[in-house]
């Protein structure tokens, strides 16, 4: 054989062996487009979510098929459940994308539905909880801070983006809880949105900003606010480098909002493992890591048994905090 | 001021590169249709147009995107003027007189008018947002709670000069369009009102859903009609292009409105339709004939229509000094930079120069685009008059539910229009003013909110209204709207009684 037809016989081998690869993958799921809902308006927590995982999984080529991002805001979440249960209980094509909002507002019984009526897929993320003042306001430290909102329990309102009942009220509440402050005195201002909550604070109509680093990170960058303390069981790193915890001043408080995505109650197992798979490579992946340290969140990645019994855990604590705030009997 | 022409060359530099003219084209054109075509808004356009910009420089993402936003207030109007179906909520006011204008024979002209209008308020815009944005971010921040809601209240002031003729029965229509804003949930308690159980109405009801049910579906059925007793009158073109007369009565509204509409674009809340609607009141008070302003009147489209886009600048204030954003459509700005690389923060003007001059330097390249498309078009827009009622009902029937279905892809929204439609049927025999609803609507839910996030922070006392200034200020000016034309007709027909 000359050189020649080594060369042809060889082109051959890989063009039979790429229609049987390209078939095989034809085949595999996923064989449709695949949809990411954000459960929210555009620019959200829930919408970088889903079009950042997009993005990495498409970068990164994990994902052969066209991916779309849809958002279907409402209710905090209910109408795009309200549809995965009922109109698309067997689509396998979708994702949506959910977080701590989700259990937090099953423990005050806002949402009709639970992460039982789904099926939970991965978290993939945290973003953990701050508190921060203008940078021209009186409190240096978180010390100082909370030895003021013992003495005026009512005095200190908090601006959040969250309703009532919901993440940043509760953070406001485990805190006075460890401070012994009696919980009907909390002022609790709810924002439409980490911005406009920031807003009010940067403007001087709050005293104090509740609500997760990542939403913060550009301001605490540039100095225009302060962040006092950190709602997390570990430091950060970048921006945030040297923010001390709560727990650094005796109030005992972690509280991580994380962000992953759940399918509809009929996923089949198959194409369950599929996307545990895929997004287990997904966080590994160099992109994902730049993405992370961008948006100053903390790798968390979670599937199977060990995110049933996170939920599990989180919701228990998030009803008895419901319990004692006074927002359900 | 040298150092702002150095940057202004930078960003024009950016905004000259071929595939920046080309994205900033791309833009205005798809902004322009989603202006034209009623339903989908700049931000969910925009939001659509997202996967466009993967992998871009964030310069380029931003100068697609906000060419769509921009693009978008230009294209509104032109579905308001020919068939008074708004095509976006801030065209909403331009109904009043663009329709008027179209049934005279005038739809050339008011159209012509408010592409002329848009080009020199986006200029002006884009200019004072160059010199003025930074220290203008400070003044918005001065806006919490408690001014937001004077503001609110003084937006609402405003229907006094929508009423028509009877204020009571303008101040009914208002209180319907707040009831319709109560449903949905409420944010400062989640407490879920008004949605009998159907989850779709937990975000409460879309504007441009009611907006194309009161307006155009009533529209049609009262024409049909008026066709059935061969009352339905339009008459025939006259000219289409406007003459010089008519642009020198409109441009000291278009001035006025640029300016009005800028710096409430930079304050917080509904900026576009809020600009629109206190424009129209202003030129409406300003006026020496204000019972013209609903018959047809061209400073009623110029003044609204320039707002909206000077509004559009304004808007951005917030998210390019202080990386905020403060609506719906710079919040999706907001999240194409976060997708770039790029995160907003108070120093981006000084860390992506490129990004925020780039922007700056293609917004008056897309002005300039802009008009070039819209004018031309008008002549073809003109056309669609001419297709004989019969035909053109049933086809801006179509549109309108293919608008409405567009928003959030409910069938609901189809039934809310319908039933809405046949509200505004009635609204227009017995004599109600239609517009009120919207403002009351777009209006109710910032209203309420901004109060109980008052009552908030001050543990539930008034006097933090006392103590803001900016809040005094703002409540006194909305008593002057209603009282003034009073005063002044009574002292007028005094002295009518006295010669």
């Amino acid at each position: 054989m000359n050189m020649k037809r080594c060369l042809r016989w060889l082109c051959l081998v890989l063009l039979a062996g790429g229609l049987v690869f390209h078939g095989a993958v034809q085949a595999a799921y996923p064989d449709k487009p695949v949809e990411f809902i954000a459960p929210a308006n555009p620019g959200g927590g829930w919408d970088l979510t889903c079009r950042m995982s997009s993005q990495v999984l498409k970068e990164a080529g994990l994902v052969a098929q066209p991916m779309v991002v849809a958002n279907k805001p409402g209710g905090f979440g209910v109408v795009a459940m309200t549809e995965m249960t009922r109109s698309r209980a067997q689509d396998q094509n979708t994702l949506v994308a959910f977080s701590a909002v989700l259990t937090t507002q099953m423990a005050i019984k806002k949402n009709p539905f639970t992460y039982k009526d789904v099926t939970p897929v991965a978290a993939l993320f945290v973003d953990y909880g701050a508190i921060a003042v203008k940078k021209d306001a009186k409190y240096a430290s978180f010390k100082d801070l909370i030895e003021d909102w013992k003495k005026q329990p009512g005095g200190i309102s908090f601006a959040g983006s969250s309703p009532p009942g919901g993440l940043d009220h509760m953070r406001i509440a485990m805190m006075a809880k460890e401070l012994g402050l009696p919980l009907k005195d909390l002022r609790y201002v709810a924002f439409q949105g980490g911005a406009d909550a920031l807003a009010a604070l940067l403007g001087g109509h709050v005293t104090a900003f509740v609500g997760e680093a990542g939403e913060i990170a550009g301001h605490a960058e540039s100095g225009t606010i302060r962040p006092l303390a950190l709602l997390s069981d570990r430091k950060l790193t970048g921006i945030f480098e040297k923010v001390p915890m709560a727990s650094e001043f005796g109030v005992k408080v972690s509280s991580a909002n994380w962000r992953g995505f759940y399918g509809a109650p009929g996923m089949k197992k198959e194409v369950l493992t599929y996307w545990e798979d895929t997004f287990g490579k997904m966080v590994k992946t160099k992109q994902w890591a730049d993405v992370l340290e961008k948006q100053a969140w903390v790798d968390l990645f979670l599937t199977g048994e060990k995110l049933q019994k996170f939920l599990d855990d989180e919701l228990t604590m998030y009803q008895n905090l419901a319990k004692d705030l006074g927002l359900v009997q | 001021m040298i150092e702002i022409l150095n940057h202004l060359g930078y960003g024009l530099q950016i905004a000259l590169v071929p595939i920046n003219l080309l994205y900033a084209f791309i833009g205005c054109l798809v902004g322009t249709l989603i202006g034209v075509l009623p339903g989908i808004g700049p931000a969910g356009g925009m939001a659509l147009l997202i996967p466009l910009t993967y992998g871009k420089e964030p310069a380029s993402a931003i100068i697609l995107l906000a060419g769509i936003y921009y693009g978008a207030m230009y294209g509104g109007s032109t579905t308001s003027i020919l068939l008074n179906v708004p095509g976006e909520a801030a065209s909403v006011v331009t109904t009043l007189d663009g329709y008027q204008m179209a049934r005279k024979g005038r739809a050339g002209p008011a159209l012509s008018i408010a592409a002329i209008g848009s080009f020199i308020a986006g200029t002006i815009g884009v200019a004072l947002l160059m010199l003025l944005g930074p220290p203008l971010a400070k003044v918005a921040l001065q806006f919490g709670p408690a001014e937001t809601f004077a503001l609110m209240v003084f937006g609402l002031s405003t229907v006094t000069s929508l009423a028509g003729k009877s204020v009571r029965k303008g101040l009914v229509a208002t209180t319907f369009g707040l009831m319709l804003a109560t449903v949905g949930s409420d944010l400062p308690t989640g407490i879920i009102r008004f949605t009998f159980d159907i989850p779709k109405l937990m975000e409460g009801v879309d504007i441009i859903v009611v907006a194309i049910g009161l307006f155009a579906v009533s529209e049609i059925l009262s024409s049909a009609e008026e066709m059935r007793a061969g009352e339905f009158l339009v008459e025939k073109v006259s000219r289409i292009w406007l003459s010089f007369q008519d642009f020198l009565q409109s441009i000291g509204a278009i001035l006025r409105g640029s300016f009005l509409g800028f710096f409430i674009g930079v304050l917080p809340g509904a900026a576009h339709v809020t600009a629109s609607f206190l424009s129209y009141t202003l030129e409406k008070r300003l006026s020496k004939h204000p019972e013209r302003f609903g018959q047809g009147e061209i400073r009623g489209v110029a003044a609204p229509e320039s707002a909206n886009n000077s509004a559009a600048c304004g808007a951005l204030i917030p998210l390019l000094t202080m990386g905020l954003p403060a609506s719906a459509v710079t919040a999706v700005l907001y999240g194409a930079l976060l997708m770039t690389g790029v995160r907003p923060s108070p120093f981006l003007f000084q860390k992506h120069p490129d990004v925020v001059w780039g922007l700056i330097g293609s917004m008056y390249i897309g002005n300039v685009m802009l008009l070039i498309l819209n004018l031309p078009l008008v002549a073809l827009w003109v056309k669609i008059l001419r297709t004989p009622p019969r035909w053109l009902f049933p086809i801006v029937l179509a549109v309108s539910f293919v608008g409405v279905y567009s928003v959030n892809a409910s069938a609901l929204d189809l039934l809310l229009a319908t039933l809405l439609g046949v509200v505004g049927y009635f609204m227009r025999r017995l004599d109600y003013p239609l517009a009120p609803v919207i403002l009351g609507l777009v209006l109710g839910n910032l209203l309420e909110q901004a109060l109980r996030q008052t009552l908030m922070i001050s543990g539930g006392s008034l006097d933090i209204f006392w103590r803001s200034p900016i809040a005094i200020t703002l409540f006194v000016l909305a008593a002057a709207v209603v009282a003034l034309p009073k005063v002044l007709y009574r002292s007028q027909s005094k002295l009518e009684v006295e010669t």
